[in-house]
């Protein structure tokens, strides 16, 4: 699992262009949205959402499933392992 | 009222329309100062006009506006119009690949009649804003469901954004506004008319993260019954290895040198009445 939240930080930091960014610097608890963590917003969902599909063939259909799935780097790693089809 | 003009441009000539709303645009340039303000200076600062000049542009502008508005009604209505068009074949190529793209309007012009008149058989989302009447919306969605098109209206908890990106994947086309920022306030700045104006990030960042194609559809009032549709394919030449961010940035400003390309030539079908460059 470690290693899988490893994989999903530089994932995020590469699709989001977050350079300044090393995975050190991303809390796999902390919230992805909002004031707190790492603030991302609609645009970034939709990056999210791309980034399921083409590396872990994870198709996200509705906001609710996103909603659930992209509380933390962790509830991410934890819905990949579980749901993973690549 | 919406509805009984609806009934009238079943059969009431154009021509005649056009000139009925065209005498109730004092009115609109004397009250709505804000609209008057921001189309005046964009005659004089970005276009380069004369004080006068400029004056007599933004009745024009307006007159164009009036036109646009009234011809979508008749569309609602039942008539048609003529597209002529030299483009034609990048959006036949494009809507004839199994892979799904993305078209891009803007303030200029009439894009919506374009959801209306150019055919495909790939199914079409395309991106609606709240803000339109009942009336509008009934008709728009009596014209779309003939033409395999979904309407996706934008909303607060982003399933618009679940809907496109499952309509891109299954190989659709996806429509919205290059130039129009919504939900997320994240934007590039893009030299447009000699100034950096933002453009908003989100139709880029899809198209970039997505790998599909993108072109921008402007289609041009010319007369009473005949429009232009140009069509400009944007990134074909951007190195596919680069960050999908700045292919997206790419993008944009490519985008924005199409816009201005197209706005220098129609000035009087620019109608974004708010300061772009703020």
């Amino acid at each position: 699992m470690k290693e899988l939240i490893e994989e999903i930080k530089a994932q995020i930091i590469s699709a989001l262009n977050l350079e300044e960014m090393t995975p050190a610097d991303i809390d796999e608890n902390a919230p992805l949205f909002g004031d707190e963590g790492l603030g991302l917003d609609s645009i970034d969902v939709l990056e999210l959402i791309v980034l399921m599909e083409k590396n872990y063939g994870i198709k996200l259909s509705s906001p609710a499933e996103g909603k659930a799935v992209f509380q933390s780097v962790a509830v991410m790693a934890d819905y990949v392992s579980k749901n993973r089809k690549k | 009222m919406q509805r009984t003009l609806l009934r009238l441009l079943r059969f009431f000539p154009l021509s005649l329309a056009y000139g009925l709303m065209g005498l109730s645009i004092p009115f609109y340039m004397l009250f709505d100062l804000r609209g008057f303000r921001a189309s005046y200076r964009f005659f004089r600062d970005r276009i380069g006009r004369g004080a006068v000049h400029s004056f007599f542009s933004v009745y024009a502008n307006e007159f164009r506006m009036g036109q646009v508005v009234v011809d979508r009604f008749a569309l609602y209505a039942g008539r048609s119009f003529d597209l002529q068009s030299d483009d034609m074949p990048v959006f036949t190529r494009l809507a004839e690949a199994e892979p799904g793209f993305m078209q891009l309007g803007s303030h200029a012009g009439n894009f919506e009649i374009a959801g209306y008149l150019l055919r495909s058989v790939k199914k079409m989302g395309t991106l609606v804003f709240s803000g339109e009447t009942d009336t509008v919306m009934q008709q728009r969605a009596t014209m779309f469901a003939r033409m395999n098109v979904e309407m996706v209206p934008v909303s607060d908890d982003m399933s618009h954004l679940f809907t496109l990106n499952s309509i891109l994947s299954d190989g659709g086309i996806v429509s919205m506004p290059g130039d129009r920022v919504f939900g997320s306030q994240k934007t590039f700045s893009c030299p447009f008319f000699g100034d950096p104006a933002k453009f908003p990030a989100g139709p880029f960042i899809l198209a970039a993260q997505r790998s599909v194609a993108v072109v921008a559809v402007f289609v041009m009032k010319e007369s009473v019954h005949r429009y232009t549709v140009l069509v400009r394919q944007l990134g074909e030449k951007l190195d596919p290895e680069l960050p999908s961010r700045v292919r997206a940035e790419k993008m944009a400003t490519e985008f924005a040198e199409c816009l201005e390309s197209v706005v220098r030539k129609y000035p009087t079908q620019w109608f974004n009445f708010y300061d772009f460059w703020k």
